[in-house]
């Protein structure tokens, strides 16, 4: 091999990548997390971050248009793989990591860029995971030129959270985001960073009977949910350790029993005992905003509340439901009215929402 | 003309190696990989280098583009400062103030590189950066100001040479210590990598590939191995130390900097802006003016010869 | 050019960043984005800053370029915060008022231009110092700091009172009427246990 070629396979090693789990991948998402973490293979956290995109179980029409948009924004050299859950897992990475060095070594003509293919896709192009919005209308004397500028449609004035008369800004967030449950769409609208109007939904609903029974113990479940929810918080240390202790959980080592159980007790307490953590995310999401004394005992509704309930289970006390944490997709948009981007991340990250295992028709979702 | 352009490469070549040198120690400390770990930021870089370029829709190219080369441009300009040896590239009489006039215009570029590609997580990110920015600027400014006014002089060669006797983290520890974690807000790393967070994609790096990546992302290490450097200089007695030369002394203080720096980084959870900007404002601009107030105190005591 | 004060690249320099400067001044009324316009005055205000460095005035140079892009960032805030209009999608003019504008331009252009050319200036006296910045401090903090101190106080309660007069909440909304009210009543709550 041309020395070139092996720089180019040493260089795309590591592949940075995207985790798509469409309905009945998720029990298979954390053995791929797992082999993506022993292989140092990182998470990919946007389209323009991704070599590699790995798809999980069976998209529906409407998640599946949303991967190809999502597609249309990565840039080359990249590759896209469908990972069959009967399969030897090792060997289709290996089998991606060499497609996606092909696909680095072929000379392809130039893709043909996220802005026709954006602009092909109907009135609302910014319904998409990620982004491309904008598009305003201008207060006061500014001129003010058409209807929408590239495809885009203008957004109006309207009174903020604060009696200002801001600008508004539709957005989508989802269906494929980072920490963010595979297939929920939030509408809604933004001004500055705070969110109104929010409206969630899943898109297409699977066929599979089994879809959203997870086989795996709620201490396991309880874990992935820390993982994600320490993604989204920000903390990659902790959120790997809490992927391993999800390995141990779920793997059958009945000889390692009680090492797993002390993992996993260290993991949720290292979490629960972060100062900075409790600091940053208290009283985000509170029911009764502000309420709630400092350091106050109870478990309130509040995303602290909920990864305090969260490291208890995962390690391995008894599941009780959080007070005050919706299960409803209704519940938790009235939760997330009014607030800022990255709380409505973190609340999202917390809840355990209930997925419908039939099919529901949205049709606020443009993808 | 020929020293000038040698010490130019130099000055360079010292920025990028520092910079490479914390990247590397993120990369260890983010992944437990062990040694292992230590060549992928080349790797990355190299990945990066063969990524295609990417664009949005509608966005503002030029400003945007421009940005992108102004990180690692601004870093390496913070570096033309920082004591190399003995001696500094750019050597005035305002050598302080410059380097934080660096880290200023790099709130300009991160800004406009989440302005730029027209996009909601990247904006919000922007607009993260910014708060940050604003927040931390005014202790940063403090911090800097303090060693200066110990040493009784704005150059940083002048300020190495007022520790002679003693460092200034002795009297000046609150100092030190927001140089420090200000450096990592204007870098946006670590517990300050909320505008490059994973709840808004990556922020305002989210739309970012190929080399305006590795731009960026270079941009930051070589910002935060400057600064550990800088700081190395400005409170740590730059290259004094027994038995060794003096410049293996610096690059030891560096390493030691950078370690402690990485160390505490990847240990805590990023801080919510909305709550680390309170903390900025309220405790840490307070806490460097009384920091400045006590040295101006020592000085008139004659405590720095 | 007096030989004597500058050197030749000196002057070049001071040339071009001027021209760079009146240059970039005029983009700011040109481009049809606030974000260009923005960063065109930001452009305009460093070429200024280079001058200064020409003129081996160190600190006034680092200062102005430290202090006019925390000043460009802070307007982008307060001018494309609540527009939610990333890249600048949408063009628009950065032009009010043309006619009075160029009739008030025109005249304070004319004006300054007969006052530089028939100023009387002084001729140079003595050495520049080695030191610029030591001597700008011990004038700052010398013979004018009564001025200074003024100004920076006159400074900051502007901004005190322009903080006030725009925010709609007072005391009394995070506080209650009777100022009682253990923890304020804010919309977000910032990081200090109050």
């Amino acid at each position: 091999m041309d020395l070139t070629g092996r720089i180019r396979r040493w260089a795309l090693g590591r592949p940075r990548v995207l985790v798509i789990d469409a309905p009945g991948g998720e029990r298979f998402r954390w053995q791929l997390e797992d082999e993506l973490d022993r292989r140092h293979w990182p998470l990919a956290l946007s389209p323009a971050d991704t070599d590699l995109a790995l798809v999980l179980g069976r998209p529906g029409a409407q998640l599946a248009a949303a991967i190809e948009l999502l597609w249309s924004q990565v840039p080359q050299p990249r590759h896209r793989q469908d990972i069959a859950a009967d399969g030897d897992l090792p060997a289709q990475l290996d089998a991606a990591s060499v497609a996606l060095v092909d696909a680095a070594n072929r000379t392809e003509p130039v893709q043909p860029g996220a802005q026709t293919q954006l602009g092909n896709l109907g009135p609302e192009p910014d319904d998409v995971d990620d982004e491309h919005a904008g598009h305003s209308g201008h207060e006061g004397h500014h001129m003010h030129h058409g209807g929408d500028v590239a495809g885009l449609a203008m957004a109006d004035t309207a009174p903020d959270r604060d009696g200002l008369t801001l600008d508004v800004l539709r957005v989508a967030l989802g269906p494929v985001l980072p920490g963010w449950p595979t297939g929920l769409v939030l509408t809604g609208s933004m001004q500055g960073d705070v969110l109104t109007g929010v409206e969630l939904a899943w898109v297409d609903g699977s066929d599979d009977p089994n879809h959203g029974v997870l086989q795996a113990t709620p201490q396991a479940v309880a874990m992935d949910q820390l993982a994600r929810i320490l993604l989204v918080a920000g903390w990659p240390t902790a959120a790997a350790a809490a992927r391993r202790a999800r390995r141990d959980l779920s793997g059958s080592h009945p000889q390692r029993a009680a090492q797993t159980q002390r993992a996993a007790a260290r993991v949720a307490s290292r979490v629960r005992g972060s100062r900075a953590l409790r600091w940053s995310v208290q009283g985000i999401g509170s029911t009764d905003r502000g309420m709630t004394p400092a350091g106050s005992a109870h478990a309130a509704g509040d995303v602290w509340g909920g990864v305090r309930h969260w490291c208890d289970v995962a390690a391995g006390g008894e599941p009780v439901p959080v007070a005050g944490s919706p299960r409803s997709l209704t519940e938790a948009s009235i939760l997330l009215e009014g607030s800022e981007l990255a709380a409505a991340r973190l609340v999202v990250a917390t809840m355990d929402l209930e997925r419908p295992a039939t099919r529901v028709e949205t049709e606020s979702t443009g993808v | 003309m020929w020293g000038l352009w040698t010490a130019v490469g130099l000055v360079v070549a010292a920025g990028l190696g520092l910079g490479l040198v914390f990247a590397a120690a993120d990369r260890v400390a983010l992944t437990g990989a062990g040694p292992k770990a230590l060549v992928e930021p080349v790797r990355s870089a190299l990945r990066s280098l063969l990524e295609q370029r990417r664009t949005t829709l509608a966005p503002d190219r030029l400003l945007w583009r421009t940005a992108c080369a102004a990180v690692p441009v601004l870093a390496l300009l913070s570096m033309a400062v920082v004591p190399v040896g003995d001696r500094t590239l750019l050597s005035t009489s305002a050598d302080l103030v410059w380097f934080n006039a660096m880290e200023a215009l790099l709130w300009a570029a991160v800004w406009l590189i989440g302005w730029g590609p027209n996009a909601v997580h990247s904006l919000v990110g922007g607009y993260r950066f910014l708060a940050q920015g604003v927040a931390y600027e005014l202790p940063l400014m403090f911090a800097i100001i303090t060693a200066g006014l110990g040493a009784g002089s704005l150059r940083t060669t002048d300020v190495v040479a007022a520790q002679s006797d003693l460092w200034f983290v002795v009297t000046m520890p609150v100092a030190f210590v927001v140089f420090l974690g200000s450096a990592a807000a204007f870098a946006f790393w670590g517990p300050f990598a909320a505008p490059a967070g994973a709840d808004i994609a990556g922020g305002v790096l989210s739309e970012l590939s190929g080399v305006e990546r590795l731009l960026v992302e270079a941009g930051r290490v070589v910002l935060l191995g400057a600064s550990a450097a800088m700081a190395a200089a400005l409170f740590l007695g730059g290259g004094s130390g027994p038995w060794l030369p003096d410049p293996v002394w610096q690059l030891l203080k560096t390493l030691l900097v950078t370690a402690v720096l990485v160390g505490v980084g990847r240990r805590l959870p990023v801080l919510r802006p909305d709550r680390a900007v309170e903390l900025a404002w309220m405790v840490l601009v307070p806490a460097t003016l009384l920091q400045a107030l006590v040295v101006a105190l020592l000085v008139l005591a004659g405590a720095y010869g | 050019m007096n030989d004597t004060l500058l050197s030749d690249p000196a002057v070049i320099a001071v040339v071009v960043l001027g021209a760079v400067s009146v240059g970039s001044g005029i983009a700011v009324f040109v481009v049809d984005s606030m974000a260009r316009a923005t960063f065109a005055l930001l452009v305009s205000f460093l070429a200024i800053a280079g001058v200064l460095l020409a003129l081996d005035l160190v600190y006034l140079a680092v200062v102005t370029a430290l202090m006019m892009t925390i000043e460009m960032a802070i307007m982008a805030v307060f001018m494309i915060m609540f527009m939610m209009n990333p890249a600048g999608l949408m063009p628009m003019t950065m032009v009010h008022n043309g006619r009075g504008s160029a009739a008030v331009g025109f005249v304070a252009f004319v004006a300054l231009t007969v006052g530089i050319w028939t100023t009387d200036w002084p001729s140079r006296r003595g050495q520049p110092p080695a030191d610029t910045t030591r001597q700008l401090g011990e004038a700052i903090m010398g013979s004018h700091m009564l001025v200074m101190l003024v100004v920076g106080i006159g400074l900051f309660a502007t901004i005190l009172s322009g903080t006030i007069l725009a925010t709609g909440r007072g005391r009394y909304d995070r506080f209650g009427a009777d100022l009682r009210a253990t923890r304020p009543d804010d919309p977000t709550p910032g990081g200090l246990p109050r």
